[in-house]
Parts: structure tokens; sequence; C-alpha cells
């Protein structure tokens, strides 16, 4: 029954036509087709930075008040690697050079809207769900070496919920969005990094992202950003205030986004390098007095069949 | 021309001589010129007649030219009078056409009205919808114009009130008989009927009242199914499939495509394109009302989304606690027929949900319409796809189906790491392929939904879990093993055989060793499976869901990838397990070994050379001892494993040499001697393994050619080479001469005066 469905599907046969002998509704063939989505044309991963993508100097916070992260340079460490310095990086290092971005919070706050004022500079003001994940990779080059963010834009909807979660785990960058024109959703974010505390083993980036700046007055705003910046203590977030409709704020938080996390994904590569081979125990070799280490360990080459035992 | 030098009064005879030359100079050059004058004359005459001759058929061209003008003013003319009288007829023609378009149109309306009276009290209803329907084609205005230009106003309008009437009765006949053929379920008057609506301009209120009847069916149909269904489920005798509820969703879905299939053609042919979203919309609230009955009684019945939440509960418990046991309340083995059955579910319903995006972009591609039009109807389409009440009912269930999953996932994993057990001739312990037998078996089940974001959430957890429930596993494992300490303790506890040390429980050491070099070689195996898994999987996707969009295709490799780079983790643990074992067990037995070198002197005569040439005094025992070493750990290691152990061990070995190598002293032969031994351990090292083992040497090979050297000329050529191509010297200049200082036939003030 299932394999007479499935054949019905794939071949475009009408059982109508058999039935009912009918030639005259017959007159219209269609063309099998491939079934296609309607973001088809998808911009995939470039092979070079766009010209705009290069980031020379690391990009400050918004607020130095409200980022729990101080830094304000490269460290080091990085741009010693960089410029070719120390040992220089290969080629299949660079190739690596991958971090992934998390966004999650309420519905319709504008995650989507952020992350294709982005990588696209559009804006929609038309409001089209999420469904389950949506996905962009954008590179850059920083300080000349490649590097790439992938975006996991995560759906605000309930029953997406477990879709989202099953990224945290993997994520170098965790960006909770709220409405700064709907401080209900800012009280949400609270719960959304709940589920991603459960998930991540490792310690993530987290930011606090408000966004439809454009939408609030003068005085709601100061209202929201207050409070926003309470929350952000709370949650150990760093703190931004965006408009995806003006791009106010949107190169700013994506540059530093990338520069935190090219940083720290590139000395976690340098300490892999520089601790491999990991410290070794030390051999607490006790022999007895009596003998010195020389002898004993002549007499134990004689005896080979101690050697069976290792 | 004025008179240059002194006026001629002053002039002295020669200067005069000299004035007179001068202009006799003068005088000839002005000859030549008039000279070269009077040859051109006759050119210049010639030049002349062909003027004049020119001059002459101008004014020909002149009177031609003119001829030509009037010639073609006068052709313009005539070209003008004669496009105006086109222009005339086509007017004329347009204005003919029109009329006889009008004639028709008066000639139809009659026949329409005879025709419609005739066909109406014969119940000749689809004669009488087409005489509507030409008649609605016709333009009132235009039939007035013409009715008083013939002063005929009265009978058009008896005509038209007429056929007014008939409209009006036939839409309402239509509709009687049309609900009644509905109601006694009459199929072949009900087709009938459905076609004379868009004829009368209906075309909603046919294909609403189609629908609503084909819902009812589709209604009655699976009421009929899931109390069977029901019945079946109550009764404890009834044998129940394991993917009973599989069966019952396909029924469903198969029964509304088979309408959609079915009715297709007739609404195209007779509604036109672009009508079959309209009608799909209808029947698909019916298959959402449906669809939903049955997922709720999978739900209740399986308690799916009840366990989903339990299961959220229990972890969210063991990570507040933290105490890590995370005591299984339900069993792994007892989810298993559930996920086949949700996913399973999945896949139906998007097989269904693809059928129907199917049939609707060939019907939009029958419309020629702008590409904007298109993907607006692209959009409308995909976000009733969807956004329908079964997409998101489905992808409700999924979120669950990932919860249950991943927690399957991680309880299987966890059953398997402790089972595990190193079977007598393996390499690696059962559990490296039972938790990759379990990780397999999930991602391909999440696969088997087709849902790419299932897909995807699964292949994360996968990921997650290797990395941390088992790669770490295997490095807690590596760490906490005592076989390393123990080795130590067995080496003294031989030692001090005759004192009082406890005895060594052997098989417990056994045991040990066993299972460290079993974990070293579960995570290199897991290396192996993982990329294997990340390529079989590549490929399952694309045979498996093969018309998903670019984007989806990209999400899903890019998650692939992240299961690829899980290696990463296991390579950790094999480094940290490799290296522990050299430097506990390996490394203190080599320093042994090589101190064997030290007994052998190398500062030699020939007789001793031929001795040593006789019988090997170091190297032989030597590579018999390291055989021995490493011999246990080249078939108890996988032979990559066993490769970067030989790495440690080759380090350490031309390390510990090197040094040993700089206490002695050397003649001519005894540093041939040394070269001998550094490559024939070099042989034998590189015979063991297939990496290089040769730049570990590098540095231990170059001491030895140093010491093999013939002179000190030959040393600084060796250096410094005629041909300016060094070699990548590891050593240094000071560290030459020191090395040089050991032969015993060089001179110390010699080796200063090098230049180096
Ligand atoms: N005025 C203004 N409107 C915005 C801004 N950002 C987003 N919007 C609007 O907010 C609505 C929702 O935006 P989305 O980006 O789709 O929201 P989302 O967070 O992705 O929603 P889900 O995918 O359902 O979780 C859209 O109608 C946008 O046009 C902004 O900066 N200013
Ligand atoms: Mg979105």
């Amino acid at each position: 029954m299932a394999a007479d469905f499935i054949q019905n599907i794939t071949t475009q046969n009408y059982p109508f036509k058999n039935r009912h002998g009918n030639k005259g509704i017959m007159t219209k063939k269609s063309t099998p087709r491939l079934n296609t989505g309607a973001d088809e044309q998808w911009n995939m991963i470039r092979a070079k930075a766009k010209k705009d993508r290069n980031i020379e100097a690391f990009p400050r916070a918004y607020r130095d008040d409200a980022t729990p992260y101080a830094m304000s340079a490269f460290s080091p460490k990085v741009t010693d690697v960089c410029s070719g310095k120390n040992a220089k990086l290969t080629k299949s290092d660079n190739e690596l050079n991958i971090s992934k971005l998390i966004l999650v919070g309420d519905v319709s706050v504008g995650k989507t809207s952020l992350v294709h004022k982005f990588c696209h500079d559009l804006f929609n003001r038309d409001y089209k769900a999420t469904i389950g994940v949506d996905f962009e990779v954008e590179r850059f080059d920083i300080l000349d070496i490649p590097f790439t963010l992938q975006i996991w834009d995560t759906a605000g909807q309930e029953r997406f919920r477990c879709i989202a979660a099953s990224y945290y785990r993997g994520a170098n960058v965790i960006v909770v969005v709220f409405d700064l024109s709907d401080l209900k959703s800012l009280e949400s974010c609270k719960r959304w990094l709940d589920d991603a505390a459960d998930g991540n083993n490792g310690t993530p980036y987290v930011f606090l992202v408000g966004t439809k700046r454009d939408s609030c007055s003068t005085d709601s705003f100061r209202r929201a950003e207050t409070k926003a910046i309470e929350t952000a203590r709370e949650l150990k977030a760093e703190y931004w205030a965006v408009s995806a409709k003006t791009g106010d704020n949107v190169q700013e938080l994506f540059f530093r986004i990338a520069s935190m996390a090219f940083d720290a994904l590139l000395l976690r590569e340098i300490d892999v390098r520089s601790n491999a081979p990991p410290p070794p125990i030390a051999p607490s070799i006790k022999l007895t007095r009596r003998k010195t280490p020389r002898q004993l360990a002549l007499r134990l080459l004689r005896r080979t069949k101690c050697w069976k035992a290792l | 021309m004025p008179r240059q030098g002194p006026p001629l009064a002053y002039m002295h005879r020669d200067e005069a001589v000299q004035a007179l030359e001068k202009l006799i100079q003068e005088e000839e050059q002005l000859a030549v010129e008039i000279e070269s004058l009077l040859i051109k004359k006759p050119e210049i005459q010639k030049t002349e007649k062909e003027l004049q001759e020119i001059r002459e058929s101008l004014a020909v061209l002149e009177a031609d030219s003119q001829h030509m003008t009037q010639t073609l003013a006068f052709s313009a003319q005539l070209a003008e009078s004669v496009s105006g009288k086109i222009r005339h007829l086509d007017r004329a023609k347009q204005r003919v056409e029109e009329s006889l378009q009008r004639i028709e149109d008066i000639l139809d309306l009659r026949f329409c009205t005879e025709g419609v009276q005739l066909a109406m009290q014969n119940e000749e209803y689809e004669v009488a919808a087409g005489h509507i329907h030409r008649f609605l084609k016709m333009d009132e205005s235009v039939l007035f114009r013409s009715a008083e230009d013939m002063q005929q106003q009265n009978s058009l309008q008896a005509s038209l009130a007429l056929l007014h009437d008939a409209q009006q009765s036939l839409k309402t006949i239509i509709v009687a008989k049309f609900d009644e053929a509905l109601n006694t379920g009459d199929l072949a008057n009900v087709e009938r009927l459905f076609k004379i609506f868009p004829l009368l301009n209906l075309h909603d209120v046919g294909l609403k009242k189609f629908c609503t009847y084909l819902c009812s069916n589709i209604a009655d149909k699976a009421q009929t199914m899931l109390e069977h269904a029901q019945k079946t489920l109550q009764d404890p005798n009834q044998k129940k499939s394991s993917t009973f509820f599989v069966e019952l969703i396909t029924k469903l879905v198969e029964a509304v495509a088979q309408v959609v299939e079915m009715y297709q053609p007739l609404v195209e042919t007779y509604y036109g394109s672009g009508h079959l979203l309209h009608f799909v919309r209808f029947l698909q609230t019916e298959c959402d009302r449906q669809g939903l009955k049955v997922v709720d009684e999978f739900v209740k019945h399986r308690r799916f989304t009840e366990r989903a939440r339990q299961i959220r509960v229990l972890v969210r418990k063991t990570m507040k606690s933290a105490s890590g046991g995370l005591h299984s309340v339900i069993d792994p083995l007892e989810l298993d027929a559930l996920l086949v059955e949700a996913t399973l579910m999945n896949t139906r319903v998007d097989l269904y949900l693809r059928f129907i995006r199917k049939k609707l972009m060939s019907d939009f591609d029958a419309l020629d319409s702008t590409k904007r039009e298109k993907e607006n109807r692209l959009k409308e389409m995909n976000a009733f796809l969807s956004g329908c009440q079964l997409s998101r009912t489905m992808q409700e269930l999924i979120g669950d189906y990932i919860t249950i999953e991943e927690y399957y996932m991680r309880q299987s994993m966890k059953k398997a790491i402790s089972m595990e057990q190193v079977e007598e001739k393996a390499l690696t312990s059962t559990m490296v392929d039972d938790v990759f037998f379990v990780v397999r078996k999930s991602i391909r089940r999440a696969l088997s939904s087709a849902s790419v974001d299932g897909i995807c959430a699964i292949l994360n957890h996968a990921v997650s879990l290797l990395q941390e429930d088992f790669a770490d596993v295997l490095h807690a494992k590596l760490k906490n093993n005592n076989y390393v300490a123990y080795t130590i303790d067995l080496s003294q506890a031989y030692y001090s055989m005759l004192g009082t040390s406890t005895p060594v429980d052997m098989n417990l050491y056994d045991k040990n060793r066993k299972a460290y070099l079993a974990h070293l070689n579960d995570a290199d195996v897991s290396m192996e499976y993982l990329k294997r898994l990340g390529e079989t999987l590549e490929t399952e996707t694309s045979s498996l869901l093969p018309d998903i969009s670019e984007h989806d295709k990209e999400k899903i490799r890019n998650t692939l990838q992240d299961l690829t780079q899980a290696t990463h983790a296991f390579q950790v643990v094999v480094d940290f397990g490799i290296s522990q074992l050299h430097t506990a067990i390996l490394k203190p037995r080599i320093k042994p070994l090589v101190d064997a070198f030290n007994s052998v002197s190398h500062d030699i005569s020939d007789e001793d050379y031929g001795a040593y040439e006789a019988a090997d005094p170091f190297v032989e025992n030597f590579v018999f001892n390291v055989r021995t070493l490493l011999g246990f750990f080249e078939t108890a290691l996988r032979k990559s494993n066993f490769d970067l152990l030989v790495k440690y061990v080759g380090a350490e070995i031309a390390d510990q040499l090197e040094k040993a190598v700089l206490k002695q002293k050397y003649s001519r032969l005894g540093g041939i001697q040394l070269d001998k031994e550094v490559r024939s351990l070099l042989q034998y090292l590189s015979s063991i393994t297939s990496w290089s083992i040769r730049d570990k040497f590098a540095r231990i090979t170059q001491v030895a050619t140093i010491l093999n050297v013939d002179s000190l000329v030959e040393f600084q050529d060796l250096w410094n080479p005629s041909s300016g191509i060094t070699l990548a010297w590891r050593v240094t200049p000071s560290e030459a001469r020191q090395i040089l200082s050991l032969r015993s036939d060089f001179r110390s003030d010699e080796i200063k005066r090098l230049k180096l």
C-alpha cells in the first residue's frame, strides 16, 4: 500500500484516466519536476572574504560597563602567530578556522532580520517565521588570516526548542536576542540561556542583544537599556543594542563577535600545539639504595625473562 | 637685400673681389632656380588642362543631380499618399472586424437566447451553461451600442433579460442539482455538474462545494479507520505491529493524495491552472483534522510526549545534582521501536507533502506568469505547506523525537561502556564497536525521518556524546589505569624479590595492561570509524534525501563536518596514552640499554676495528633488546598507535645515544664504526614503522657524520661545500667544534682555526 503510494508520487500518472477513460480531461501534461524550495538561491561559502570583512583592529564592546569581556585587543600570542613571528600557521590550520554562533530568543524578536542585515544587507518588514534552523556562513579575514563564522539562526517557536537545544553544546558564541520595544522578551532570555547552560560544557561567549532600537522612543529606550544591562550582568553576557532596520551597530556587533571567537580559537590551537606531547607523568622509580640504577638496569637487561612481564 | 660689410667707398680691392664673387654666386643660384621653375612649366600646364576637363564633367554632374532630386521629391510625394491610403485601409479593416464581431455577437446572442431556452427546457445544462459562458464573454455596453445603431434596443433588452434570467435559474438549478448529486453520492453527476460552475464564472462556489463533499468523504474514511484502529488497540488478543501508527497515518495521507491525484486533472482542465492551491487548501483542512487525531492517538497510546517530558525532567535533575549517575527510569530498549515508529510517521507525512508540492509546482508551471508572480506563488505555497496543522504537529513530534533519541543514544552508550569487555585476541574492547553501533543506528534513524533539522540535531548530539561521553571516558580510563604505575612497582618487586615487599597480583596487572592498550586502540579506531561514518552518511544523505534544497544540503554537510572534527578529541586521548606509556614504561628501559654503548670504546686501532667487524660489540645486541622491548607492543597495539610509540622511542634513543656519544673519544676508525652503528639503528627503526623516523635521528646522524670525516679539510668542505649547497645543519658551529674535538687525531688548535 505504502509502496503504491510512493509509486504514485514519483511517477506522475493519473489513475483517474484509466478509471474513467475520459480523455478530454487529460489534455494537460505536467512535466515532472524536482522539488525545489523557495529559498534556493543560496549564497554559500565564498572563496574569499568580501572586501568589507577585513578586521585589523580589535572592535570595542558596545558599552564598557556592560560586558564581562574586558578584551580590547588581540592576544599577543595570536598577533605573533598571525604576523608569522613564531610558529607559522600551516595551510590546513587555516582551513579549520571555523567558529559556530547560535542565535536564540523569543518569536519574532528579530533574529533572522539581524543575520540577514549583516549577511545580505537586506531588511524585510514582513515577518516570516523561521522553521527549525536557518544557516548562514560568513567569511572574514582577520589579521590577514581567513576565518569562517557559521551562523545558526534558530526558531523562537516553542516546538523548535529541542532543535535549538542541540546546537548549544557545539557553540562558540551564544547570542540571546530580545526586542527592545517588548520587555517581555527580555524576561525570557534567562530561560533561553538556562537551556544553553545545561548543554554547553565549554565556555562560549554570551551576548545579550536588544533589537529594533529604531522603533523605541528615546525615553523607552533608556528604560529598556537600564533593565537590559541589569539582565546582562545577571547572565554574565555582553550587552548590545542594535537595529536591523537602520543597520545601527549590526556590523560592529558581528565584528566584535568574530574577533573574540577568532582570538579564542587561535589561542586554543596554539595551546594544543605547544602542549603536544602532553606533560608526561614523572616516572617515579624509587630503586633500592644498595645498587646504582645503572647496575640494576644492566642486571635487568640480562634477565630477559622479565621483559615478557612488561 | 641689405648690403653687408663696409660701404663701397671704403672697400679694399680684396673686399671688392670678395663681394663680386659673392654676387656671381648669387646670380648662379638664381639662374638655377629659374631653370628649375621653367622645367616645371609643362607639368603645370598639364594640370591646368586636367582641371579644365574636370570642370566640364562637374557641370554635367550638376545637371544630373538636379534631375535626380526632382525624381526623389516626386517619389516621396507618391509614397506619402500611398501610405496614407494604407493607414486608411487599416482603420477600415479594423472597423470591419469590429463590426463583424458585433454582428457575430448579436447573432450569437440570438443563438444563445434561443439555445438557452431550448437547452433549459431539455435539461441540457452543459449546453445551457455553454451559451451562458459565451454570453458572459460579450461586452454588454458594446452590444447596446450596436443595438442603438440598428435601432433594436428593445429586442436586445429582451434578450439580455432572458439571458440574465437563464443565468440565475441555471445557477440555482446547478447548485441544487450538485447538492443533490453530492448527497446521493451520484459521482457521475457530481463530476458532470462540477464542470458547469466555471462556465458560469462560479469557480469558487464549485470548488468549495466539491471540496466540502470530498472532505466529508475523507472524514468518513478516516473515521472508520480510526475506529477500527482503536478497536484493534484495545483488543488484547489482536497482534499489533510495532509500526501500527505508521500504517495508520500512511492510509490517511494516501487517501488524501488519491483524491488530489484523481481530481487534479478535472480541476485543471475545467477551472484552469492556478486553482489547484485553492483546491488543495480545502482538502488539507480535513487532512489536518484527521492527521491530528492519528498523531494524538499515537502520542497517547505510546505515551510519546509524556516520555519526552519525563526524560527532560530526569536530565535536568541529574544535571542539577551533578551526581552523573542518570539511573535509567526508562529502559532505552523500550524506546527503540517507538523511535522507529515516530521517524517513519514523519517520513510518510513528508512524502505526502512532497507529493502535494510537486502537484502544485506543475500547476504553477502551466501558468505563464512573470517571475515575480511565480515567486509570490511559491512563497504562498511554502508558507502553506510548512504552516499547515499537519506539518506543525509533525514538527512537534520531531521535537520530542530528538529528546528521546538523544536520551536513547546517551543511555545505550553508557550501557555499552559499562558492559565493556576485552576479548582474548581482540585489539580493541567491545565498547568501541558497541558505542559506534548505537551512534550509527541513531543517526540512520534520524536520516530516515527525512526531517533535515531533526537530522542535524541528532548529528549535533552524536558529536557531543562522542566527545564528552566517550572520548572523555577513554581519557579518564587511561588516566586511572594502574598499569603504568604498577609496572614500576613490579620492577621494584623484582629487584627486592628477596626482600619483604608484598607479592604482586599478576592477574590484576595483566588485566590492567590489556585494558590500557585496548583503550588506546579504541581511541585510535574511533577516529577511523568517525571518518568512515562521515563518508557513508554523506552518500546516504544524497541517496535518501535526493530532492532537498541546496540550502538544506549545505546544512547537513556542515553538521557532518563537525562529526569528522570530533576525531580531534580522540587524537588527544591517543597522544596522552602513548606518551604516558612511553614515559612510564619504555623510557626508563632505554637508558640502561644505551649505557651499553659506554663500555664499547671507539678510540680504536685497525685490529680493534677488525674484531668489531667479526663480533659486533653494541648495535646488534641493542637492536635485539629494543626489539624485545617493543615486540609485545607491536602485537598489542594497532599499527598507527605502534607507529606513534616508535616515534617516541626513536626520539628517546636518539637523545640518549647522543649524550653517550659525546662522552667518548674517537679514532678515525671509531668514527666509521659509530656512523655504521647509527645507520643500522636508524634502518632498524625505520623498518618497523610506516612513519619517517629520520627526522628524529637528524641530529645524531649529523653528529656521526662529523665524527666520520677523514680530515678537517673534508669537514670544512662538508660544512661550507664549494658547491654552495649546504646541509640543513641541526648542529651549531660551536657544537661542531666540540664534536670534532672528540676525535683523538684532530688537533684542538686546528679545530679552533676552522672558519665556520
Ligand atoms: N522596526 C524594526 N523591525 C524589525 C527589526 N528587526 C526585525 N524587525 C521586524 O520584526 C519581525 C520579526 O523579525 P524576524 O527577524 O523574522 O524574527 P525572528 O526572531 O527571526 O523570529 P522567529 O524566526 O519566529 O524566531 C519582522 O517583521 C521584522 O521586519 C528592527 O530592527 N527594527
Ligand atoms: Mg527567524
